[in-house]
């Protein structure tokens, strides 16, 4: 196969790597979590 | 009043009674790490790609938490753009809870925090945590109090807290009736821990 | 009082009284934002393009067909629940039924309304009839119910998971 062949297939992978991972970035960036609070934030240090 | 793991809450719908339309979805559930009681949500746009939203729910403002929504009387509780309600206006003190050591008073490591257990209702709060302690197959469920600490690291048990623990959800849930609760505790003047 | 149901009478003829000609025929309904109330009939067209005859039009709602008043002509939707019920995103069948408390209570599957007024009677969920004072809304996500009386309260958690307990 000539290299523009190699040269579109790694594009594509590329491409795929990116796209997933920008779903799990986006994925992760909603999920919660269960946060205390602490309203009177002064003695805990 | 219901017992339901606060992580339970997360993803959940934020509905509208007034106009039956979903407003939100549930993206951090956030409680008084020493009175215990929920102060509210921060919330996610509906959609799965869509952010987070700018402002949260102040529990306040909550109808009522069932198993598949949380309700609000009109749609405004969430689509304000006024002051951020009192209590969730500096999140950035506000710790995560699940993955905390629980450590006891006398400094043993009794497991980790898997889920912080939430009563619901007129007022809503967290009534206790759910451990899980290295080597055992399942959990245990212990009391809120106000003698607990949570620092996002680590809950430390006060000593009385250890005889309160118990391990099954059912049992844990007759169980806080006789436990006094970080409410009753609040009524109190001292807030001393009552002797059984 | 005569009454009849959502999918009995989908797709009956909506005829003009003063030229007997053919208006179109029901192809849904637009309801108030209670979801008591029929406020128009969606008759022709879709989208942007969907004609609605108003409640107050019909002059009888018969078995075989609609009858319009004479001089009643069909409307283009304006208003955001009239698109929102011409593009299906609020429909009352097949709306999710969510209780006041936050549980959801099956799916609607039919709805009976009167049809001298157009008042909607009750629904008709998978779960077993609602009566129509029970709703609170019927929105793009759910229709809102209050809970029904004592006697028919159910105390089940539907989450699947660990019964949690009831606290006195």
């Amino acid at each position: 196969m000539s290299a523009l062949w190699w040269l579109v297939l790694l594009a594509i992978v590329i491409l795929v790597v990116v796209a997933v991972g920008g779903l799990l970035a986006i994925r992760a960036r909603r999920s919660g979590s269960v946060l205390a609070a602490r309203p009177s934030d002064r003695s805990d240090r | 009043m219901n017992l339901v793991r606060a992580s339970e809450l997360i993803g959940l719908p934020v509905v509208s009674i007034a106009s039956g339309e979903a407003l939100a979805d549930v993206r951090d559930v956030v409680y008084d790490g020493e009175s215990h009681r929920l102060v509210g949500f921060t919330l996610n746009k509906r959609g799965l790609l869509a952010g987070r939203m700018k402002h949260p729910l102040a529990a306040g403002s909550v109808a009522a938490i069932g198993a598949d929504a949380v309700m609000i009387d009109t749609d405004s509780a969430v689509t304000d753009s006024g002051d951020a309600p009192t209590g969730l206006d500096d999140l950035g003190s506000a710790r995560p809870v699940l993955g905390n050591r629980v450590l006891s008073a006398d400094g043993s490591d009794l497991g980790e925090v898997v889920a912080v257990i939430v009563a619901t209702g007129d007022r809503p709060r967290a009534v206790g945590y759910e451990l899980k302690a290295h080597g055992r197959a399942d959990t245990a469920f212990v009391p809120s109090s106000k003698r607990m600490a949570v620092s996002g690291e680590n809950l430390v048990l006060p000593a009385e807290a250890t005889a309160f623990v118990h391990y099954d959800l059912a049992g844990f849930g007759a169980a806080i009736g006789s436990y006094p609760s970080s409410e009753q505790e609040n009524e109190d003047v001292d807030g001393h821990i009552h002797q059984r | 009082m005569s009454m009849d149901t959502f999918t009995n009478v989908e797709r009956r003829p909506v005829i003009a009284a003063d030229s007997a000609e053919s208006i179109g025929s029901v192809q849904g309904f637009v309801l108030d934002v209670g979801g008591r109330q029929i406020e128009a009939i969606h008759v022709d067209g879709r989208g942007k393009r969907a004609n609605l005859l108003p409640w107050a039009s019909v002059s009888a709602f018969g078995a075989d067909a609609v009858m319009a008043a004479p001089g009643a002509t069909a409307s283009t939707v304006e208003l955001d629940h009239q698109k929102a019920a011409v593009s299906g995103d609020v429909s009352l069948i097949g709306a999710r039924v969510l209780s006041v408390d936050g549980r959801e209570r099956g799916t609607v599957t039919d709805a009976e309304f009167d049809t001298a007024t157009g008042a909607i009677l009750r629904a008709i969920t998978d779960e077993g009839p609602v009566e129509a004072n029970r709703f609170r809304s019927l929105g793009s996500y759910a229709l809102v119910v209050s809970d029904p009386g004592p006697g028919e309260q159910r105390t089940t958690e539907q989450t699947g998971r660990e019964p949690a307990p009831e606290r006195r």
